[in-house]
């Protein structure tokens, strides 16, 4: 297939579509999207061997702004039709689009178990922390206290931390993006396509309409500073335009100065490293409380580890070359029958 | 495969109460196809027809069984591959386009939409739960579109009724006194109880329905020649409903909800009603 000359030319346009795209003006998805539309052009694939599943929610209807093929499938079950699609068709390059509710809330079981079989497929999991479709009630990862129209004196539940959860299902890429960087989005986009194995990337999305600025401390030029630490292999953790740094004392991460501090002694980023991962995903702190983590963006974990259709296509294989071609009449005839005359 | 509901109810026992279910069991209305195997034998053919159902006419379909049928054996003289019939599925082309444009929502004379699979150039499109415009499948949630969406996905379903066999009788005359109509695992009771009547000279007819939706096209007919219908399930009357539905026929249930199927003695005890009073 690699011999064969790709004829046609593929732009960011050549993956639209004629519909109308249905989101509130201003809503974060707008620039996913984009960047999706840009950087599928220069990744080598095909038009037509490109699948995009969605679940349900706002950042569902992402397929139908996608000139590929696709399917808007059931809440929470995007995962599992993808998982069909990838096992029967390994070639295909298959997107998951999802959202906070959809993912976390009724899709929850069967993200985690798409993580653990390590399918090659790329999981997009637009967050905004709300239910924006249904219009405004709290999702399994609004903060806790949040007021909503379903929470009028604040959410009591506890949320999820989605980078740590699917780093504790075994994922094998998990990374943290956000809309309002187009540029990180796009490298973070390219890397997840890359990696052999599903790739989880949490997009922070703001819902301007039903919570507005839920992630403005992290993406916007005044705050972010302090907030947020972008984190590349091999590259020191520094934050605050280069003034603050973090080390490790033992397991515990701490705030430095980095004039005091040779850069030598702080946290070298190594996106191999399970455990550190695992602490990296746990600077998950309310900005808002003071003291808090910076919270990081990037890659947090890469690991190499058997793809299920692989596995699955060499159990086939092994099995044909140990048994031979399987034969129907045999299997349904078995070992023990007689004919009754 | 049904057993004794609801939920967990009652594991291994039988019974006969999803029929409504996989009939109605859905969100507005979006009829499917149902049918059913009547022995441990028959599951073999009624799973290959619901395989050339669904793959034929592009539709999901509801194969029920039930524990009778799950915990029974009986000798079975199983086919060679080869015999098998084919099973063909319509893959849509590149010439399928029309004007440039292909329209995954098209449908052939089964007014079922050909099947466009990922990895075919030019055939790129989306399909999904939202309503659909008719022929191009965008996202339509104009009145006109949705009714007329509602009833191709019906029609489409009742289509089917030309492409299977018509409903015969298992034991008897075609037209008499009495019909013993079942589905499913109470066949064999059924065929058993209606022999030893028959043989003690009562015109008792069985039939047994294999295709619950859509019917055979002939079923209505075969139900008016008859001057009883009693319909024995394991249930609280499904059948007889739908049949009573349908064919404005009246119908008689003869229920038993126990887990247990029906003895011969029960049902001969049953059909000989009709003929003492």
């Amino acid at each position: 297939m690699e011999n064969e000359i790709i004829s046609e030319v593929l732009t960011a346009k050549s993956f639209e579509t004629d519909q109308d795209v249905r989101w509130c003006p201003g809503c974060g998805d707008y620039s996913i999207l984009k960047q999706v539309q840009t950087v599928l052009p220069t990744l080598g694939l095909r038009r037509e061997e490109i699948v995009f599943i969605s679940g349900i929610g706002c950042s569902s209807r992402f397929p139908y702004y996608m000139e590929t093929y696709g399917m808007h499938s059931i809440h929470g079950r995007a995962t599992a039709v993808a998982s069909g699609l990838k096992a029967t068709r390994p070639e295909l390059s298959v997107w998951i689009i999802t959202g906070d509710g959809d993912s976390m809330s009724i899709g929850g079981n069967h993200l985690i178990h798409l993580l653990r079989r390590n399918l090659d497929v790329n999981i997009l999991l637009f967050n905004n922390e709300i239910y924006g479709l249904t219009k405004g009630q709290y999702s399994p990862t609004s903060e806790q206290g949040k007021v909503t129209k379903s929470t009028p004196m604040g959410s009591i539940d506890h949320p999820f931390n989605p980078a740590a959860l699917c780093l504790g299902a075994d994922s094998t890429f998990v990374a943290r993006s956000m809309d309002r960087d187009p540029v990180h989005l796009r490298t973070i986009l390219k890397r997840a396509n890359d990696h052999k194995g599903t790739s989880l990337v949490e997009i922070y999305q703001n819902c301007n309409v039903f919570n507005d600025g839920a992630f403005e401390v992290f993406t916007e030029k005044a705050q972010k500073g302090d907030n947020t630490i972008f984190v590349e292999h091999g590259k020191p953790l520094i934050f605050a335009n280069g003034t603050k740094g973090i080390v490790l004392e033992g397991f515990t991460p701490k705030v430095v100065d980095v004039n005091e501090n040779s850069t030598e002694n702080l946290w070298i980023h190594d996106e191999t490293d399970r455990v550190k991962a695992s602490i990296l995903s746990r600077f998950f702190d309310d900005p808002k409380l003071g003291e808090a983590l910076p919270r990081p963006f990037g890659v947090f974990y890469i690991e190499e580890r058997p793809r299920y259709e692989d596995q699955m296509t060499k159990q086939i294989l092994d099995a044909t070359q140990a048994k031979g071609l399987g034969d129907l009449d045999k299997l349904i005839a078995g070992n023990n029958t007689w004919l009754v005359s | 495969m049904q057993r004794g509901g609801p939920s967990t109810g009652l594991p291994t026992k039988t019974e006969q109460a999803d029929l409504f279910q996989a009939m109605y069991g859905r969100n507005g209305e979006a009829p499917v196809a149902v049918i059913a195997a009547y022995s441990p034998t028959d599951c073999f053919d009624t799973t290959f027809e619901a395989c050339r159902l669904a793959v034929e006419h592009m539709t999901p379909v509801f194969m029920l069984s039930d524990g009778y049928i799950a915990n029974g054996t009986e000798p079975w003289k199983f086919p060679k591959a080869e015999s098998l019939p084919e099973i063909i599925p319509t893959f849509a082309t590149a010439e399928d386009k029309a004007d440039g444009k292909f329209l995954p929502y098209k449908r052939n004379e089964k007014l079922a939409r050909k099947w466009a699979v990922p990895g075919v150039k030019g055939l790129e499109h989306r399909v999904g739960g939202l309503e659909k415009e008719n022929e191009t499948g965008n996202i339509s949630y104009d009145p006109e579109n949705h009714e007329l969406m509602v009833r191709l996905r019906a029609e489409k379903i009742e289509k089917i009724a030309d492409y299977i066999p018509l409903q015969t009788v298992d034991n008897g005359n075609p037209t008499g006194k009495v019909a013993i109509v079942g589905w499913g695992g109470t066949y064999g009771s059924i065929k058993a109880a209606v022999k030893e009547c028959r043989e003690e000279g009562l015109d008792v007819s069985h039939i047994h329905i294999k295709y619950l939706n859509p019917f055979p096209k002939n079923l209505g007919e075969l139900l008016y020649g008859f001057d009883k219908i009693i319909v024995p399930e394991i249930n609280r009357g499904q059948l007889v409903s739908l049949l009573r539905d349908k064919y404005l026929v009246p119908a008689i249930g003869y229920n038993k909800v126990q887990g247990s199927p029906f003895s011969i003695g029960e049902l001969k005890t049953r059909i000989k009603q009709e003929f003492t009073s």
